[in-house]
């Protein structure tokens, strides 16, 4: 199996429809939907568990605006409620849709979107909360000598969003799609595998797992070293997937929420 | 020198478009040199975390968090290095 690219799927006029902007509009529907089925039938006292689980999550996320930025810049916590659930919900797209989704931010297209999105709030709230001479003599503080450095300090902060957030989903669709590469079209694998799952199921409908309180400790440990090895493609291929998908897409949902959170409280 | 023309013989000799795949894949291996800056960075961050984790052990969450955020940070210039090395690799920007 080959690494997944980016490819043009149809045109409408002169815009082209790639993959990435297929699967945006399905996580697009995907958030839409959720949010439409945890606001319906509000009351003022809580009634209904779906009402306690939107306010958990409206209450967390304007907790975590307000802590990061300053108190009275809550106003912000929609934009990145709504960034952070995108961001986190295309980087677990590729193992939650079962391989069927590329995820969107291993395309420097969404990334970039996002990143200039930030950019222009930084640029923005800069110029509408300090001046715009304020923003130019921001330029050539402290000396004027330092002005080229300045702007490409301030194109810097996209490129290096966008890129943190690409690099590692897309370095990390690479590395288990050479993982899975292994278990492409290989017939020892799928022995191995048939065999463990036909061993396991062997053990729990003959109800030989009673048996497992009997042993002595020392057989306990050869036990479980061999159901490690037996389960060894297994284990291998949810290890990559979590740390790769889970663990690193996560956080790097909450870091670009972060740095935008941070870059934008400090130009304000 | 002989040991230079011998190597320019043979290397005018081969099919063009081999020598920009040797070139970018030595480019790649080259590029990621670079992860070198981030295990040096992470590790002295973690070894930090844990020194404070050490001192206060009742703040071990906050502490978390915040290493990881500067782990992350730190992260970038590697990627950064990764990114040139599969765009050397998948793209091959050079030549055919």
């Amino acid at each position: 199996m080959e690494i997944s690219s980016v490819k043009v799927l149809f045109q409408i006029g002169p815009v082209m429809i790639t993959n990435t902007m297929l699967y945006t509009w399905i996580i697009m529907a995907i958030i839409l939907i959720a949010c439409v089925l945890l606001a319906r039938k509000l009351t003022l006292v809580p009634e209904s568990k779906s009402q306690v689980v939107a306010e958990m999550l409206v209450g967390t996320m304007r907790n975590f605006v307000s802590s990061s930025m300053s108190p009275e810049k809550v106003g912000f916590a929609p934009y990145f409620a709504a960034l952070i659930s995108f961001i986190a919900l295309s980087n677990l797209s590729g193992f939650l849709f079962l391989g069927f989704v590329r995820p969107p931010t291993a395309d420097w297209a969404t990334t970039l979107g996002l990143a200039l999105i930030t950019f222009f709030m930084i640029e923005g709230f800069g110029i509408k909360s300090n001046g715009i001479k304020n923003w130019l003599k921001g330029f050539v503080d402290p000396t004027p000598v330092i002005l080229p450095i300045n702007i490409i300090g301030e194109f810097a902060t996209p490129v290096s969003l966008s890129f943190r957030l690409f690099g590692n989903i897309l370095g990390g669709m690479i590395i288990t799609t050479l993982v899975y590469q292994l278990y492409v079209n290989n017939v020892a694998v799928v022995c191995w595998t048939l065999a463990a799952g036909l061993i396991l199921t062997a053990l729990i409908y003959t109800k030989k797992t009673s048996a497992l309180k009997k042993m002595s400790k020392g057989t306990k440990k050869i036990v479980i070293f061999v159901a490690v090895i037996l389960m060894f493609p297994a284990l291998a291929a949810s290890g990559v997937h979590f740390y790769f998908d889970l663990f690193a897409g996560l956080l790097q949902a909450f870091i670009f929420t972060m740095l935008s959170m941070i870059f934008v409280n400090n130009a304000m | 020198m002989t040991i230079f023309n011998t190597i320019m013989n043979w290397l005018l000799q081969i099919d063009p478009e081999a020598i920009v795949y040797m070139g970018s894949a030595i480019g790649a291996g080259i590029a990621l040199i670079a992860g070198i800056g981030p295990g040096i960075g992470q590790g002295y961050a973690a070894g930090k975390g844990a020194e404070a984790v050490g001192k206060r052990p009742d703040i071990q969450g906050e502490v978390m968090k915040t290493m990881l955020l500067g782990a992350a940070v730190a992260e970038t210039t590697g990627i950064y290095g990764l990114v040139v090395a599969l765009i050397l690799m998948f793209v091959h920007p050079f030549g055919v």
